[in-house]
């Protein structure tokens, strides 16, 4: 496939992106890591006039730890979060996730910003970004905001970023000690979208409750979302094989997943029901 | 609209010029006349074109040539060293690692840069990243192998 | 032979593959990587309807923009070639579509520009208006549809058994075998069992790594055309036919092949190219994008009703076959495949009353042709499935089932024709015993359940047909082989080479193997179907013989001692004064065939060799997901005598590999006749984390007598047994049987629901 004609720009600045982007009226892509961007553009799914590479804008590509949690740049690659030792204690559910990214290759250019803007339901971080209530800073030529990841989305391949809105980072509120997290998903192949996937954390209190649970599916959705009668199934209650059956069958209940070619919305329910028990098990 | 583009490929100098929709794949291929990268199906699922950019594996189907200006990339036509095979390439050949070829280049690549790393990987990581490339004749096992064996040849060098 | 002058055996040595240091540095040719100058690159613009006429088609957009040489129509190939329609069974396919569209995704206009992002890029501006006709896509459905993918059947000339069609009207058939033997029906009232399946397989495609490529070059008063194809004799002969030009102004060369798998048989592209060359009057290159493969070639789609009697004490009397092949909308080589596939349809087993309707049908899909195992694998598939769940209901063990009624060395099969040197019960033996099949079994706990199956197939060699070799010994002794086996990955270069040197007494590696070149290297029928090593292996063995006869001559003639390459080189030194001269040895070889009966399809010599591959499978589903996992796959093949047994061995994994992907997870889907997942990402080919845990391979120690050397083909038997044997397993594991390829996630966990009756309700 040979890509149809378009223009590139390096700008060295948001502003200078911001820029391009309003006077693009829509005709121009960002492209960051361009995993998802290449192959879009090489079945004319999209046909940008111009592509604004955000590879020369600094800063970008800044991995922070605070007290206030973990911020990533949007240019942060998977494989920079992979390699990251700090991040294995200040957020070991993100680090476990990475391994279910695409495939090798491609974690050495993905984008966690980019990823994010691509929006595809099956994709484990904007996934991970709901299930965490992670907050996404954006700017654009009104000034910058900050977006809550479960109010982001509006569908499959698509957001509320607003036109000539660039992301530039992405926080995750900061990981307790002794959190419990869990994370499975079920692929065809190795490096495949999920057909069904479930991220999931929770803290206890001393008698060991459940306190606080996040639970959020990927793949069985139109977006990421959180399942919010699983949540209420264990949240203050002491973990067990019964109430984990409990739990898994109550997110099977709620997703409404669709039918493709992939997989069937019931039997997609079927893998939210064996994931989530899966997940709250390896917790 | 052509630009120039100036690509480090194998620590040789290539001033090509290039549209900016030029794929660095096809930019090695056609205007670097470096053919043994090919390109199997050209969205980036196959691997067949992996080339290291900077120290890492890439897909040259899913980079521009224009963004990989200044950065030093590596394909299959500099893995040897003059007549030496590179250890990687020799066991390809006494583990019956390959039938038709040509996925072979992307596999070496992605190979090597995984066993000159500094902390080699695991057999388990060593798997999951082999797993990111996609080969239709050998059934793998030759390939993991070989894969398995430079890294120790590689070692021991 | 003089058995003293040869140092070492060749034959039985794993020489290292010759072009391996061409592969691992990058140097290897591909037709893919041909430049030209001059070269226009072409792209088509394809039917988005499965059936229709074609009212008009609207250029001006792609011919207006920048860079566009010109945008060619039917019609405009029509001014070249009058009647342009090819095709190796009927003369059905036209080069580009003329009046009609029968699939989604047919050519409809090629635009030709010097950049390929120019031309694909015009290419999507074209537009045609079409006045659409019913379709019919079910193989089954069409046999007897009032909808007709063609008005009228054209057979080529080249096969005797489909001359009875030509001019036939209102019929999507386009071959109905009949295998006739017995009275299956007395036999179905009076048998103490009856039991009657049907099974489906899906369509499927080849994906080699480089995709269809080919090249076409104008010359003064001749064409060269480069091509990825795995038939460059066939190429040239059918080329010259539209053209009506002599072969000698067609000359097909190739290059080291991407991979084949049987899609790059016959022709596909190449008449395209060859028209666009001639009227652009440029070299033309069309390089297909892997998405674009899709709707070249595929494998047939089956559905198999299989019907036996079983004796009170677990023999089979009479089995009774019913196959329909969704040849799609071009034959292409697909009545062959319902023919030479389709007559052992029956199974390896020893049964009296037979009774077998194989037929080809046109559909409004995408062509289906020959694909690794030529029909083999959807065959075996229904009857070792079928055969196991005979075995499973009687209570007895599959095993001894099988081997109750396998064919054994002088039994006569369903056809007519006896086995010689077919190790059905040795492969039984060794699978079972590498299995520990009468050892207890691990079977697993909870949500995680085990099985293990096993599955045997056979498959009849392609015949008649007939391959040329020429071997040219150069007067340092080493020699250079011409013939047109293509290396598309088997390693075909590598055993020619042993052989030349068994017979010279010389070492492998002192011989080399010219790429295909159709000016210089001779006649081969083609490299499909494992004919090669019997058929090309014989012909290089015969020429190698005759040059050893030429040399032994010199050498006698200048007192020199045959021995090596250096005693050879003596002699052509005291002959010739220097280093000069060369020796020619030609050889070639047809095999022995006899056509089946038109009213019975019975013969007494069927096939020259019988390909024997069984695979035995232990895994482990997980019940919450369907999904399966391979822990071990035994395959063991009859390929007679190894030549090179790494090859060898490499080609039984590739082999059960593909055909794993074919059970498990590959489906080409189509909605309305429109192939929805056409990309790597979207067609599941197996990964490396799919491979098996543990896989082992074995190559009987066999002779096949009538083969050179003892040997014979070995590239497709290792697909054979895997699809039932999967299958088979998953039963043992879960109690759930599949009738439909491929066996998803998806559908065993649906499976698994309806057996504990619980069916999943959409």
């Amino acid at each position: 496939m040979k890509l149809p004609p378009l223009d590139y720009a390096l700008p060295r600045s948001l502003d200078e992106a911001i820029a391009l982007l309003s006077e693009s009226e829509g005709q121009a892509k960002l492209l960051a890591g361009g995993q998802s961007l290449m192959p879009t553009l090489a079945f004319r799914l999209a046909t940008p006039a111009l592509l604004i590479d955000l590879a020369a804008i600094p800063g970008l590509d800044r991995i922070e730890i605070t007290a206030a949690g973990v911020r990533l740049g949007a240019r942060v690659r998977w494989v920079d979060i992979e390699q990251s030792e700090p991040l294995r204690t200040a957020h070991p559910l993100l680090v476990a996730a990475m391994a279910h990214v695409a495939h090798y290759q491609i974690r050495n250019r993905g984008t966690v910003g980019g990823s994010l803007a691509h929006a595809d339901p099956a994709a484990e971080w904007p996934g991970l970004c709901v299930t965490c209530d992670a907050i996404i800073e954006v700017i654009g030529p009104a000034g910058s905001r900050l977006i809550e990841a479960g109010a982001f989305f509006s569908g499959p391949l698509s957001t509320h970023l607003a036109e000539a809105e660039i992301i530039t980072s992405i926080t995750l509120p900061a990981w307790p000690r002794g959190r419990r997290w869990g994370f499975q998903e079920f692929s065809r192949r190795r490096g495949d979208f999920a057909l069904a996937g479930i991220a999931l954390h929770y803290d206890t209190d001393a008698a060991g409750r459940v306190l606080d649970p996040h639970i959020g599916v990927i793949g069985a959705c139109h977006s990421p979302h959180r399942l919010r009668a699983a949540e209420q199934a264990i949240s203050g209650q002491v973990l067990d094989d019964v109430l984990i059956e409990a739990c898994a069958q109550a997110g099977s209940a709620e997703v409404d997943p669709p039918t493709d070619l992939h997989g069937s919305a019931r039997y997609r329910r079927a893998l939210v029901h064996a994931m989530l028990s899966r997940a709250l098990q390896q917790a | 609209m052509k630009q120039p583009i100036t690509l480090q490929v194998n620590q040789n100098t290539y001033d090509i010029e290039a549209e900016p929709r030029r794929t660095l794949a096809d930019a090695l291929r056609e205007d670097c006349g470096l053919t043994g990268t090919h390109l199997g199906c050209e969205h980036g699922v196959c691997g067949a074109c992996t080339v290291i950019v900077d120290g890492d594996p890439m897909r040259a189907c899913l980079m521009f040539a224009v963004q990989a200006e200044g950065r030093a990339i590596r394909t299959v036509e500099g893995l040897a060293a003059g007549a030496t095979l590179h250890p990687l390439q020799q066991a390809f050949i006494d583990h019956h690692a390959l039938q038709c070829g040509f996925c072979t280049a992307g596999f070496l690549m992605l190979a090597t840069s995984l066993i000159e790393r500094a902390d080699p990987p695991d057999d388990q990581e060593l798997l999951d990243a082999l797993s990111s490339n996609l080969c239709r004749c050998t059934g793998y096992k030759n390939i993991v192998n070989a894969v398995r064996a430079a890294s120790v040849a590689l070692r021991q060098r | 032979m003089d058995a003293k002058v040869i140092k070492e055996e060749q034959i039985g040595r794993s020489v290292p593959r010759m072009e391996g240091a061409a592969k691992v540095t990058g140097r290897a040719e591909y037709i893919h990587n041909i430049r030209l100058p001059g070269v226009l690159h072409g792209k088509m613009f394809r039917s988005r309807i499965a059936h229709g006429r074609i009212v008009s088609i609207d250029t001006s957009a792609a011919r207006a923009v920048a860079g566009v040489h010109s945008v060619v129509t039917g019609e405009d190939i029509q001014r070249l070639i009058a009647e342009p329609y090819y095709g190796p069974a009927f003369h059905d396919q036209p080069v580009l579509a003329l009046h009609k569209v029968r699939y989604v995704g047919e050519p409809v206009a090629v635009v030709l520009a010097t950049d390929p992002h120019v031309a694909e890029y015009a290419a999507g501006l074209i537009t045609a208006q079409y006045e659409e006709l019913p379709a019919v896509f079910n193989e089954v459905e069409a046999a007897t549809s009032p909808i007709h993918v063609h008005d009228e059947l054209k057979p080529a000339i080249t096969f005797p058994d489909l001359k009875h069609l030509k001019g036939k009207r209102g019929t999507n058939i386009a071959l109905d075998y009949k295998l006739r033997r017995g009275d299956v029906e007395a036999q179905f009232a009076s048998a103490a069992h009856v039991f009657e399946h049907e099974f489906h397989t899906q369509h499927i495609m080849h994906t080699p790594f480089e995709p269809f490529v080919a090249l076409a070059e104008p010359m003064d008063d001749s064409i060269t055309i480069h091509t990825s194809t795995q038939m460059p004799a066939y190429v040239r002969l059918e080329i010259a036919r539209l053209l009506g030009w002599p072969e000698n102004k067609v000359k097909v060369r190739t290059a080291w092949l991407g991979g084949g798998f049987g899609a790059k048989v016959y022709v596909k592209i190449e008449p395209m190219v060859v028209a666009l060359a001639l009227l652009a009057r440029r070299p033309v290159k069309m390089s297909l994008t892997m998405e674009e493969q899709f709707y070249v070639i595929g494998k047939h789609a089956t559905t198999f009703r299989i019907k036996s009697a079983v004796t009170a004490d677990g023999r089979i009397s009479a089995r009774k076959c019913e196959v329909f092949w969704n040849g799609g909308a071009y034959a292409d080589i697909g009545p062959r495949v319902s023919q030479k596939s389709g007559f052992t349809s029956t199974g390896p087993y020893r049964i009296e009353h037979a009774q077998i309707d194989s037929a080809e049908i046109y559909t409004n899909l995408p062509p289906a042709g020959a694909f690794r195992g030529f029909g083999i694998p959807q065959l075996v598939w229904a009857y070792e499935s079928h055969t196991d769940i005979i075995a499973r209901a009687l209570n007895i063990d599959p095993l001894e089932f099988r081997r109750r009624n396998i064919l054994r060395e002088g039994d006569e099969h369903p056809t007519g024709t006896a086995m010689r040197d077919a190790e059905f019960e040795e492969v039984l033996v060794r699978i079972s015993a590498r299995m520990g099949w009468d050892q207890p079994f691990d079977r697993g706990t909870g949500t995680k359940r085990r099985g293990r199956g096993i599955a045997i197939g056979v498959k009849a060699s392609i015949a008649p047909t007939t391959s040329f070799a020429l071997v040219n010994v150069s007067a340092d002794g080493s020699a250079v082989l011409f013939c047109n086996t293509i290396d598309m990955g088997q390693g075909s270069n590598t055993s020619m080479a042993q052989l030349v040197a068994q017979v010279l007494g010389t070492s492998s590696e002192r011989v080399r193997v010219t790429q295909a070149d159709t000016d210089v290297t001779p006649f081969d029928m083609g490299t499909l179907g494992s004919r090669s090593m019997f058929h090309m292996g014989h012909a290089v063995r015969l020429a190698a013989e005759h040059a050893r006869e030429q040399l032994e001559a010199l050498c006698a003639e200048t007192g020199i001692e045959y021995q090596d390459e250096h005693s050879i080189a003596q002699a052509f030194r005291k002959k010739f004064g220097m280093q000069a001269g060369n020796i020619f040895g030609v050889g070639h070889y047809t095999s022995r065939y006899q056509p089946a009966d038109h009213d019975t399809g019975m013969s007494k010599e069927i096939t020259p060799f019988w390909m024997i591959g069984g695979t035995g499978i232990e895994l482990e589903v997980d019940t919450e997901t369907g999904h399966v996992t391979i822990l071990r796959m035994v395959n063991v093949v009859d390929a007679g005598r190894a030549v090179n047994p790494r090859v060898v061995d490499t080609q039984i994994s590739g082999a059960a590999l593909m055909q794993m992907g074919a059970t498990l997870s590959e489906e080409m889907v189509f909605n309305e006749g429109e192939l929805t997942n056409p990309s790597l990402a979207f067609y599941k080919i197996p990964g490396m984390r799919d491979m098996p845990v543990a896989i082992e391979n074995e190559a009987l120690e066999a002779e096949t007598r009538s083969g050179p050397f003892g040997a014979k083909g070995v590239g497709e038997s290792g697909t054979f047994g895997v699809s039932p044997a999967i299958a088979n397993a998953i039963d043992d594991a879960i109690g759930v049987r599949l009738y439909s390829l491929p066996l998803t996630p998806e559908a065993i966990y649906r499976g698994i629901c309806a057996a504990r009756g619980e069916p999943l309700v959409d």
